[in-house]
C-alpha cells in the first residue's frame, strides 16, 4: 500500500512540475486563423522571423477563426495562452478591457517599425482603446466593387467604364439583373456571416449605425438609404435575400451575379475560376466616396514569457519588407501608408485596393458590443426589411430602440 | 475441540476470510474505477459545479473579483424573448424530429427485415450518413439546397416548381433542418429496430398465421408490443439528442437562421457564451437545459417502470 501511495505521489508531482513535451522556454507561440489561400505567405513571413532570430523561434498554430476565439477566451482566462495572437480589430475592445493583453503605448516609437505615423487615421483609432494602443496591425483590407466584364458587355454596358456614382450604379445593376427561371443578379448584397456590405450603403448616404455614441438607425438619411437599397432587392430582385458572404462570392464566381462588393482575398479564387472581371472603387453616393476597412491585428499576452521577443515579432510584421511581401503575394494593401504608391508594390490588385485606403473606414470601430450590435440588431433589421416582414420605417424604429438600449 | 467448535471456528474463519476478500475486492474495484471516476470528477462533475457557480455571478473577462448576482441571470432568462424563441424552436424541432425519427426508421426496419434483394446494400446506404461527420454533411446539404447553384433546386426547376430557398426562408428553415437531421439519423434508429425485430420470437407470428391474423393485426398484436423496450430506448435517446441539437442548425443556418427561426437552446448558449462572452448567462441557460433533459429522462424512466409493474 505504501508503495502504491509513493508511486501515485511521485507521478502526480512529476506531472505537475514537468513541462509538456515540445514546449521550449525560448519559443514564441503565435495563434492566428489564416487557413485560406494566404496561409503560405503567413507561414513564410513567420519563418523569416524564426530564421533571423534563432533564439526566439516561432511556433505557429493556425486554426479557424471561430475555434481561435473559443480557445483564446479560456486560455487567457486561465493564465496561459499564446504569446502573440491575431484577431479581428472588432474584438480588440473586449480583450483590451480584460487586462490580459499588453498595453503597447510606450513601445510604439518612431525608432522602430511600429510608428503610428505610418498608419492611417482609421487604423490608429481601432488599435486604441481609451487612448492606449493595445494592438498593431497585421494586415489591412479595403473593399472594392468587383464586376463581371462579360455580363457588362452582354447587357450593353462598357466593361471599361464601371459605374462611378450611385445613379450609374443603379442603372448598371438593373441592366444586368434578369428575373425568371434563369435568374441573374445585378449585385450581391450579403447580410450575415460576411464582411459588412450594408453599412457602406448607409455611409454613402451620410448615415451610420452608431453616430456620436448614439444609435443612428432612425436618422432620416439611414432610413432613405435602407429604403432605396431594400426596394431594389425586394421589388427589382437585384440580389437574393439572406445571403452569406461565401454564397455571394459563389454567385459572382459562377457568373450568376454581375457585381459584388468584397475584399482582396477573392482575387485569387476569381482569377483561378477564369472569370473575366475587374475591380473598381465603390460608386460614390450623395455623401462622397467611402469603403469599408478591415484589419487583423496583433496582440501580446501580458504573461508572454519573452515580451521583448514578442514585440520584435510584431515589429517584424510591420516592417516594409514583410508588408510588401504580404501585399505582393495576396493583393492586400500594406498596413503602412508610406508604402502606398511604392514602386515595389508590384501586385496590381494590391495597388488598386491601396488606392481607396484614404476613404476607407471601419465598421462599428471601438464598440465593445460589436457582435451584439451587428448580429442582434443590424442583421435582423436588414433581414426584416428584405424579407418584407416590416416596413423600413417600423423596422428602423424597433432597431433604433434596441441599439439605444445596447449603447446605454 | 468438538466438531461444532471446529465448524464454528472454520465458519468464523470462512466469514473472516470472506470479509477480508470483500474488502480486497472493493479495493480492487475502486482501483479499476479510479481512472474513470477521476476523469469524470475533473472533466464532468467539477465543471458542472463551476457552471452552477458561474451562473450565480456576473462573470467579466479579466476581473479579479466576480460580482455575485444570485438568480438574476435566471430572471433575465425568464424575461428574455430570445431565450423563449430558442426554447420554442427546440420544442418545434423535437416535436417533429422524435416522432418522425421513430416512424421512418421503424418502417424501413420492417421493410429491410424482409427477404428483399440487395437488402444489405440498402441497409448500408441508409446507415452511411450516421457515420459521416455532421458538419461535412450539413455543408453538402447547404450546397444542395442553394437556390441558385444547388442541385436539388435545379431538379425541382425541371418539375416546373417555383424557385425554392428553404434555408433563407424563415418559414422553411427549420423544416429543412429537421429533414436533414432525420436523413442523418434514421439509419441509427433503423439498425436498433432491426435488432429489436429480430429478437421477436418467430413462433408468435406462426401462431398468428394459424389464426389467420392479417399483417396489420400481427403488427399491432405482436411486433409493436414486443418492440416496447426498443421504443423506450429510441425515444429516450432521440429526445435527449433533439434537445441538444446544434451541429445541423449551426452549419446549415449560421447566425440562428433567418430572423433567428432556427436558433435552438444550444446555439443560443453558444452565441451568448462564445460569441458575446456572456459566460454567466450562457451557464444559466445551460443549467436550465440540463434540468429539462434530466426531467424528461426521469419521466421516461418512470413511465417504463410503471409499464413493467
Amino acid at each position: 500500500m505504501k508503495f502504491i501511495t509513493k508511486t501515485v505521489i511521485c507521478t502526480l508531482l512529476t506531472m505537475v512540475t514537468s513541462q509538456p513535451i515540445g514546449a521550449n522556454a525560448a519559443e514564441l507561440t503565435f495563434w492566428n486563423g489564416f487557413t485560406g489561400p494566404d496561409r503560405p505567405t503567413i507561414e513564410a513571413i513567420t519563418k523569416e522571423f524564426s530564421d533571423a532570430n534563432p533564439n526566439s523561434p516561432v511556433t505557429m498554430d493556425i486554426m479557424p477563426w471561430d475555434s481561435l476565439m473559443q480557445k483564446l477566451l479560456t486560455s487567457l482566462g486561465s493564465g496561459s495562452g499564446p504569446d502573440v495572437v491575431a484577431i479581428n480589430f472588432a474584438n480588440l475592445p473586449k480583450f483590451a478591457k480584460s487586462g490580459y493583453i499588453m498595453d503597447l503605448t510606450d513601445k510604439l516609437t518612431a525608432a522602430n517599425d511600429l510608428d503610428p505615423a505610418n498608419w492611417s487615421d482609421g487604423l490608429k483609432s481601432v488599435l486604441q482603446v481609451d487612448g492606449h494602443y493595445y494592438a498593431t496591425p497585421m494586415n489591412y483590407a479595403t473593399l472594392l466593387m468587383y464586376y463581371n466584364k462579360d455580363l457588362f458587355k452582354a447587357a450593353g454596358l462598357d466593361p471599361n467604364k464601371p459605374p462611378k456614382t450611385w445613379d450609374e450604379w443603379v442603372k448598371a445593376i438593373k441592366a444586368t439583373t434578369k428575373t425568371g427561371g434563369n435568374a441573374q443578379y445585378g449585385l450581391t448584397l450579403p447580410d450575415h456571416e460576411t464582411i459588412p456590405n450594408w453599412p457602406i450603403l448607409l455611409w454613402g448616404n451620410g448615415a451610420d449605425i452608431v453616430k456620436d455614441g448614439k444609435s443612428g438607425l432612425s436618422d432620416p438619411k439611414a432610413v432613405t438609404a435602407l429604403k432605396m437599397w431594400s426596394d431594389l432587392v425586394v421589388k427589382d430582385k437585384i440580389s437574393p435575400v439572406g445571403l452569406t458572404g461565401a454564397e455571394a462570392d459563389k454567385l459572382f464566381q459562377t457568373g450568376k451575379a454581375a457585381m459584388g462588393v468584397t475584399g482582396p482575398w477573392m482575387t485569387n479564387g476569381f482569377t483561378a475560376a477564369k472569370l473575366n472581371y475587374d475591380v473598381a472603387p465603390i460608386p460614390v453616393g450623395p455623401a462622397g466616396p467611402v469603403t469599408l476597412a478591415d484589419s487583423i491585428v496583433l496582440l501580446i499576452n501580458k504573461k508572454a514569457h519573452d515580451p521583448d521577443a514578442a514585440l520584435k515579432f510584431i515589429e517584424h510584421w510591420n516592417s516594409k519588407a514583410a508588408q510588401l511581401r504580404l501585399a505582393n503575394d495576396t493583393g492586400f494593401p500594406p498596413t503602412r501608408t508610406d508604402l502606398a504608391g511604392s514602386k515595389e508594390l508590384t501586385n496590381p490588385w494590391a495597388a488598386k485596393f491601396s488606392a481607396v485606403v484614404p476613404v476607407s473606414r471601419f465598421n462599428l470601430a471601438g464598440q465593445t458590443n460589436f457582435s451584439q450590435i451587428n448580429d442582434e440588431v443590424f442583421t435582423p433589421l436588414i433581414q426584416t426589411i428584405t424579407l418584407g416582414r416590416s416596413s423600413v420605417e417600423d423596422a428602423s424604429t424597433t432597431a433604433n430602440k434596441q441599439l439605444g438600449d445596447l449603447l446605454k | 475441540m468438538t466438531a461444532a467448535h471446529r465448524w464454528e471456528k472454520l465458519g468464523l474463519r470462512r466469514l473472516g476470510g470472506r470479509s477480508h476478500g470483500t474488502q480486497q475486492q472493493t479495493v480492487a474495484a475502486m482501483m479499476f474505477l479510479a481512472p474513470s471516476l477521476i476523469i469524470l470528477a475533473v472533466f464532468v462533475f467539477w465543471p458542472i459545479m463551476q457552471s452552477i457557480n458561474l451562473s450565480l455571478h456576473n462573470w467579466r473577462f479579466g476581473e479579479d473579483v466576480q460580482e455575485f448576482v444570485g438568480f438574476s441571470n435566471y430572471l433575465k432568462m425568464w424575461n428574455d424573448p430570445r431565450f423563449w424563441n430558442a426554447f420554442g424552436n427546440t420544442v418545434y424541432f423535437t416535436a417533429f424530429f422524435v416522432p418522425l425519427g421513430i416512424a421512418i426508421p421503424l418502417g424501413l426496419a420492417l421493410l429491410l427485415n424482409m427477404a428483399l434483394p440487395f437488402r444489405t446494400l440498402f441497409r448500408a446506404a441508409i446507415f452511411l450518413p450516421v457515420i459521416a461527420s455532421f458538419a461535412i454533411m450539413a455543408l453538402t446539404w447547404r450546397f444542395l439546397l442553394d437556390p441558385d447553384i444547388g442541385l436539388l433546386v435545379y431538379w425541382i426547376g425541371f418539375l416546373g416548381l417555383p424557385k425554392f430557398s428553404p434555408l433563407r426562408d424563415p418559414n422553411w428553415a427549420m423544416p429543412a433542418v429537421i429533414v436533414v437531421s432525420l436523413w442523418k439519423n434514421v439509419g441509427f434508429n433503423m439498425v436498433i429496430y432491426i435488432a429489436g425485430l429480430q429478437a421477436v420470437p418467430a413462433v408468435l407470428y406462426e401462431a398468428a398465421r394459424i389464426d389467420n391474423a392479417s399483417r396489420w393485426t400481427q403488427f399491432w398484436a405482436i411486433t409493436w408490443p414486443q418492440l416496447k423496450s426498443t421504443n423506450v430506448f429510441v425515444v429516450v435517446i432521440s429526445i435527449i439528442g433533439a434537445f441538444q441539437v446544434f451541429d445541423p442548425v449551426f452549419v446549415l443556418t449560421p447566425n440562428g437562421g433567418p430572423l433567428f427561426t432556427t436558433e435552438t437552446l444550444v446555439s443560443f448558449i453558444y452565441r451568448q457564451g462564445i460569441t458575446q462572452f456572456n459566460l454567466s448567462y450562457a451557464a444559466a441557460v445551460g443549467l436550465i437545459l440540463f434540468l429539462i433533459v434530466l426531467a424528461l429522462t426521469l419521466f421516461q424512466m418512470w413511465l417504463t417502470r410503471t409499464g413493467h409493474q
